[in-house]
């Protein structure tokens, strides 16, 4: 893996994010928060989701451990959640912008609670990205039905607007 | 990019595929073939669309050809499913296999409205690995909401489980 390949995943994963966020900005309160099959209890609750492992796995990535839990209920709205969003996705590009090809293939051990744990960085990385498409897809299918559909959101789709 | 992280991402999408054709075994055949409101008609239909993404890509991109699309109504059942997808995991490994690292960063041409462009093609394998996980994502839920969960599909359980076949 390389470093601008990574690079690459991460400005597709912020692509896709904001057409979510971007089509969830049409809902309103009521919508946001309506009962789903999906889990995470509604639209916002899968938001917050999305937004959590993001900051989790920043945090643990840049300082070595996983971090405590985010209140959702510091999280009301999709304003509230875009805010944090832009904020992380500063802190991961910072992040991303001091690895190197080579920083990818190394191995950090964290803490979980079947006790430590060792992954390739790599490997971590995309898991945040596959994380990511994994629940904008229940998010998408939840704003379709309610009439709002995010639109395609494939990689080559990505790829051919840039 | 390279041709072993490149084939690690292609065994958790094998993995990954298989949990939910797993999953999908505990459904009759009406369960299977019911109506969603997720696109692609029915389970059955989302299955066969993520084996024809496969088909379709793999050809295209070791052959240079538009294979005819795979479709709901060519397969009977999920046996027959899982039959045809048995043979395309075997023809996409030996394609893998094919491939050198600097193959990674070819041109791959296509044809749209008269005008040719071109995708890298590990573009076009990362696209695959990522379409599968959104559509997988879909197939979870539907199981999931007739009492058939596939279980976490994270490439965090994958590699964990890998490493704990792997371990003595």
């Amino acid at each position: 893996m390389r470093i601008d390949d990574i690079r690459l995943l991460f400005r597709y994963n912020d692509w896709a994010n904001d057409k979510i966020l971007d089509a969830a900005e049409a809902l309103t309160p009521e919508q946001l928060r309506a009962p789903n099959k999906f889990g995470w209890g509604n639209l916002l609750g899968l938001l917050f989701h999305l937004m959590e492992a993001h900051y989790a796995w920043r945090h643990m990535l840049t300082k070595g451990e996983f971090t405590a839990f985010l209140d959702e209920s510091d999280y009301p709205d999709v304003d509230a959640i875009r805010a944090f969003m832009r904020d992380e996705r500063g802190l991961l590009g910072a992040y991303l912008e001091r690895l190197d090809d080579d920083d990818l293939d190394s191995d950090l051990t964290y803490n979980t609670e079947h006790g430590p744990r060792t992954r390739t960085l790599w490997h971590c990385l995309w898991h945040l990205a596959n994380h990511g498409t994994q629940h904008r897809s229940e998010c998408a299918a939840i704003l379709t039905g309610l009439g709002h559909s995010p639109g395609d959101l494939d990689f080559t789709v990505f790829l051919n607007q840039r | 990019m390279n041709c072993e992280d490149i084939r690690l991402l292609f065994e958790y999408n094998h993995w990954a595929n298989e949990r939910i054709l797993a999953a999908a075994e505990n459904l009759n055949d009406d369960q299977l073939k019911a109506s969603n409101d997720l696109g692609w008609g029915s389970l059955h239909g989302m299955l066969a669309h993520i084996l024809d993404a496969e088909y379709g890509w793999r050809r295209y991109l070791s052959d240079g050809e538009n294979a005819p699309w795979l479709q709901a109504d060519d397969f009977a059942d999920l046996a027959a499913i899982r039959q045809r997808w048995a043979a395309e995991n075997q023809a996409l490994e030996a394609y893998l296999a094919s491939l050198s690292d600097d193959a990674l960063d070819g041109k791959v041409f296509y044809e749209v409205d008269g005008q040719r462009r071109f995708h890298i093609l590990w573009h076009c394998l990362i696209h695959l690995v990522n379409h599968g996980t959104q559509h997988r994502s879909e197939c979870a839920a539907l199981l999931t909401e007739l009492g058939c969960s596939p279980g976490e599909m994270d490439f965090t359980v994958f590699l964990n489980q890998r490493q704990e076949a792997a371990s003595p």
